[in-house]
């Protein structure tokens, strides 16, 4: 692509220079990605409350879950997010195409994963263990209704993350390729790369939470 | 963006490679029957994991003041997890020592048949 027929970005007024708003996008990302712990905190305290009333029917259900597919998808997540970085530094050097790559592999580890998650979720409500009027899950438990509801509201929660990310990742892939963002101005690489690094960082803590324990 | 600090490479490989090592050590160790530890264990191995992810895939060790965000929300869950938790550990325990709380003369004048005098 010719790159003398892309307009040059303009800094928008309200900034002093480039450096200043680079930061001022951070502190504002920053502050986000804390409203985004806050938010899966409610999810992981209700999970807390659930296994301290119900330790031997959580025990049971996570049992019922298969932790290899989690163990490949924390994998697929791990990978992405170093993709991700990986993306940021190239782009960091200029590297367009090397950017690019990166950007399609994390996009790329992000389908596998929910693809793997719907495997999953289809394997649960052909068990029944869907939380709700067709919830048929049977076992040494009664309550085993409120471990899947919590699993499927924080999974789904955590999937519909993901879905966004990818969206971002999308809009990312078109704006390196268009050359709106460039070595010069590769603040959305950053920003988005800081989000995926927090879901990934949601999916490190349930896939012990949900699986293994 | 010309004198911007870039984080070498070498960073996120190894924070790449140790939270793969770590991944796998997640899957063992919760195989293993530790009793009562193996809530804690795992926590511990996941914080462990998310402070690479955040130290060094998130920068934060060439940007401290964005840390304030990462306490900020680490004191909130922690408050949120302490609360909620004082709450269910002693349920019930404190209410039962008083009685009956409620059996006082009430220094206030309860007026009789609100509703039927037209309010």
């Amino acid at each position: 692509m010719d790159s003398s027929t892309i307009k040059k970005r303009e800094l928008p007024h309200y900034f002093k220079d480039e450096h200043q708003e680079f930061e001022a996008c951070k502190v504002g990302m920053w502050a986000f990605l804390a409203q985004e712990i806050l938010f899966f905190s409610g999810l992981f305290v209700a999970y807390g409350v659930y296994k301290f009333f119900n330790p031997e029917m959580f025990l049971y259900a996570s049992s019922l879950l298969d932790w290899k597919l989690g163990f490949i998808n924390t994998i697929f997540l791990i990978i992405s997010s170093f993709t991700m970085v990986m993306a940021v530094f190239h782009i960091q050097h200029g590297e367009r195409k090397k950017t690019l790559i990166n950007l399609s592999i994390t996009f790329l580890l992000a389908t596998l994963f929910l693809v793997i998650k719907a495997f999953e979720y289809k394997s649960k409500f052909d068990h029944g263990y869907f939380p709700g009027m067709h919830f048929s899950g049977e076992g040494p438990f009664d309550s085993l209704h409120i471990f899947f509801g919590l699993y499927f509201t924080i999974t789904g929660l955590h999937a519909l993350h993901v879905l966004i990310g990818m969206g971002l990742i999308l809009w990312l892939i078109y704006r390196v390729y268009r050359g709106n963002v460039t070595k010069e101005y590769f603040t959305p690489v950053e920003m988005v790369g800081l989000y995926w690094h927090l879901v990934d960082v949601v999916w490190i803590f349930l896939f012990p939470l949900l699986y293994l324990l | 963006m010309a004198g911007h600090f870039i984080i070498p490479k070498k960073y996120y490989q190894m924070t790449f490679i140790v939270l793969l090592i770590l991944t796998v050590f997640t899957v063992i160790i919760s195989r293993v029957d530790l009793g009562l530890l193996n809530t804690p264990v795992a926590i511990l191995v996941a914080s462990i994991k998310a402070g690479f992810v955040g130290t060094y895939f998130m920068g934060l060790k060439w940007e401290r003041s964005n840390l304030i965000f990462v306490f900020g929300g680490i004191a909130a869950i922690i408050l949120f997890f302490l609360f909620t938790f004082i709450d269910l550990a002693y349920r019930g325990e404190i209410s039962t020592q008083v009685i009956r709380p409620y059996d006082y003369k009430s220094p206030v004048k309860i007026i009789e048949n609100y509703k039927s005098k037209g309010h």
